[in-house]
C-alpha cells in the first residue's frame, strides 16, 4: 500500500496536532477535542513538542502558554532542563536540532512577562535558527495576549496521575519514580533515570528511602539492584484511581514524532519520498520501539530499499499516531 | 548487501545526486566505466558490485575534457555511504579504481564518444563509450581472467574494433611480455588476423 507525500504529511500533522490538544484539554485547555483519558500525560515534553509543533496550529501554541503562565508551579523545571538538552541535539542529517534554544528563550521570556511563578533558566548556545521560521516565532510570541481560555488541571482524570501525584508529593523526581515503577515490574536507578530523565544518583537516594519505608522491595536476584514497588493497587485505590492509564515514554515519543515533523518541513526532505525514506532509516529504531508496544508493525527497512521503504514507514508512523490519538 | 543491479542503477544516481544537495554539495560530473557503464548503456546487463569513477569533467564551448580525481570531496563521501545504506550496497560502492588511467592515457576521441545522463540537480555521469569499454576490457583481460573476458566478448567487437584496442593497450604497457600475452589472448578468443598485425 502507497500514501502520496502531501496526504502523509496533512494526515501526520492533523493527528500530531490532535494528540497535543487533547493532552491539553486534560490540562485544562478549552478546546474542541476530547480530553486524554487514556494516556498518561506528561507535562515537560509537551510543553517542549508544543514548542516544536506549535507554528502549525497557533491557537494551540497560544493556549499552551496562557495555561502554562496560569500553571507554572506544575512545572519541574530540572526536568524540563534535561528534556530540552535532548531535542536540542542536532540531529547530523539535517544539521539542526530538533528544538531551536532561540524559541525556547523566546517561549520563556513570553511567560515570565505574565506567570505568577517565574522561570530562570540558563542562556543556551545559539543554532543560528533559520531567519524565516525565528521570524514567525518572533511574530508569534510578540503578539501573544492571555485570551482567558484556560481553567486549573483536571485532577480526577486517570490521565492526569502526574500532576496528581505533583499534587501530593510535590514537584520532584518522587512523581515520575511512582509512575513508572506502578507501570513497570520494577527496575534499577538507572534504567528509571534515563527513561524519567533525572539523575540517577537522585533516583537511587529516593529508592532506598522507601526501601527502608517497605514502599519497594529491593529485588536481589537481579544484577544490578532492582526495586519494585509495593501494595500498587492499594496505591492507586488511595489516590482515587481504579487503575493506572496506558503508561508513555513521551519524551521519546514526541522526540521521534517530532524530528520526523521537522523533516516533513524542511526543503529539501520536505517534498522529496527518497530523502525523507532516508531520513527515516536513521529513525527505524526508535518507530520500531514505540511501534511494539502500541502493537504497529513498522517494517524492516532492509526490505525497502530507497524510496521504496517511505511509504511502509509513512504508514506505520500514522498508525502510532491514530493508536495515540484514539488510546491504547 | 546486495550487487548493484542494472534495473536500480537509475535509483541510485537519483539518489545519489538528492543526497549531493542534502550535504551540501556543488553539481557534479563524473565519469563512469566498468559494470555500471556497461548496464546504464544497455551494453551488457549484468550486476557490479562498485561504480568506477574515473575521473571528473569540465565542459565548454570547446568540448569535453576529463579531469583526474585524487579523493572525493567530504561531501560526496558522505552522499554515497547515505545512498549504499538505503540501498544496502557493498561498501565503497562508489570510487576512484580506475582514476589512475586518466594519467595513463586514455583512447583518442574519448572525450567524445562519452554518453551523457542527467540524474538531477547535481549529478551529470559520463559513461564511457561501447568502442572504449572494449580497450579497456581488452587491456583488464590480457592479465586478468573472469569477468573482464565475458564483458570482453558479450561486447561482440568486430576485428577492427579490436584492433584499434590492442593498438591503444600496447601503449599502456611496453613490456615484451605483455605483448605476448595479448597476442595470446587474442589467438584463443579467435582474433588471430588482429595478433599478427601487433
Amino acid at each position: 500500500m502507497e500514501i502520496p507525500l502531501k496526504e502523509f504529511k496533512e494526515r501526520f500533522f492533523d493527528t500530531l496536532i490532535e494528540i497535543h490538544w487533547r493532552q491539553w484539554t486534560a490540562l485544562g485547555v478549552a478546546s474542541h477535542v476530547a480530553p486524554e483519558k487514556t494516556w498518561t500525560v506528561d507535562l515537560e515534553p509537551l510543553i517542549i513538542s508544543t514548542l516544536i509543533i506549535g507554528l502549525h496550529d497557533k491557537r494551540l501554541l497560544s493556549s499552551s502558554i496562557e495555561w502554562l503562565t496560569k500553571n507554572g508551579e506544575w512545572i519541574n523545571l530540572s526536568r524540563l532542563k534535561r528534556i530540552v538538552k535532548v531535542f536540542s541535539e542536532r540531529m547530523p542529517e539535517l544539521k539542526a536540532p530538533t528544538l531551536y534554544p532561540e524559541i525556547l528563550e523566546l517561549f520563556i521570556d513570553t511567560y515570565n512577562r505574565s506567570a505568577r511563578y517565574k522561570i530562570k533558566y540558563p542562556r543556551m548556545d545559539s543554532y543560528n535558527a533559520k531567519d524565516n521560521v525565528m521570524n514567525e516565532y518572533k511574530a508569534f510570541f510578540s503578539r501573544f495576549k492571555v485570551r482567558n481560555v484556560t481553567t486549573a488541571p483536571k485532577l480526577q482524570l486517570p490521565s492526569m496521575i502526574q500532576l496528581l501525584l505533583r499534587s501530593i508529593f510535590g514537584v520532584d523526581a518522587r512523581t515520575e519514580i511512582l509512575i513508572y515503577l506502578l507501570t513497570h515490574e520494577g527496575g534499577n536507578s538507572n534504567s528509571i533515570a534515563k527513561e524519567i530523565f533525572y539523575n540517577q544518583k537522585n533516583i537511587y537516594t529516593i529508592l532506598e528511602r522507601w526501601s527502608h519505608a517497605q514502599m519497594v522491595t529491593r529485588m536481589s536476584d537481579q544484577k544490578i539492584l532492582g526495586y519494585s514497588l509495593n501494595r500498587k493497587k492499594e496505591l492507586l485505590l488511595a489516590i482515587g484511581l481504579k487503575e493506572m492509564p496506558n503508561y508513555l515514554n513521551w519524551t521519546k515519543t514526541f522526540l521521534l514524532l517530532d524530528r520526523l515533523a521537522k523533516a516533513i518541513s524542511i526543503p529539501p526532505w520536505s517534498d522529496d519520498e527518497y530523502l525523507l525514506s532516508s531520513l527515516f532509516r536513521d529513525s527505524f529504531n526508535e518507530g520500531k520501539s514505540i511501534g511494539r508496544l502500541l502493537h504497529i508493525n513498522i517494517p524492516d527497512p532492509t526490505h525497502h530499499p530507497g524510496k521504496q521503504f517511505f511509504s511502509p514507514f509513512a504508514l506505520g508512523v500514522l498508525g502510532v499516531l491514530t493508536k495515540l490519538k484514539k488510546g491504547g | 548487501m546486495k550487487l548493484i543491479a542494472p534495473d536500480i542503477i537509475h535509483d541510485i544516481l537519483e539518489a545519489l545526486d538528492r543526497q549531493i544537495g542534502a550535504h551540501g554539495g556543488v553539481p557534479l560530473r563524473l565519469v563512469v566505466c566498468g559494470g555500471t557503464a556497461l548496464s546504464a548503456l544497455g551494453l551488457v546487463m549484468r550486476t557490479t558490485r562498485d561504480m568506477d569513477v574515473l575521473g571528473s569533467v569540465s565542459e565548454t564551448e570547446n568540448g569535453v575534457t576529463i579531469q583526474s580525481i585524487k579523493k572525493f570531496p567530504e561531501w560526496l563521501t558522505e552522499a554515497a555511504e547515505r545512498v549504499g545504506r538505503d540501498f544496502d550496497l557493498p561498501e565503497k560502492w562508489l570510487n576512484l579504481g580506475p582514476a589512475s588511467q586518466v594519467e595513463s592515457g586514455l583512447p583518442d576521441g574519448f572525450e567524445k564518444r562519452l554518453v551523457k545522463k542527467v540524474y538531477g540537480q547535481y549529478l551529470t555521469i559520463y559513461f564511457i563509450s561501447r568502442i572504449d569499454q572494449i580497450h579497456f576490457k581488452l587491456y583488464a583481460s590480457v592479465d586478468q581472467d573472469g569477468y573482464h573476458v565475458q564483458d570482453l566478448l558479450a561486447l561482440k567487437p568486430t576485428e577492427y574494433e579490436m584492433e584499434m584496442a590492442a593498438k591503444w593497450v600496447v601503449t599502456q604497457d611496453v613490456s615484451e611480455v605483455f605483448r605476448s600475452l595479448l597476442k595470446d589472448f587474442l589467438e584463443m578468443h579467435n582474433y588471430g588476423d588482429t595478433a599478427k598485425r601487433i
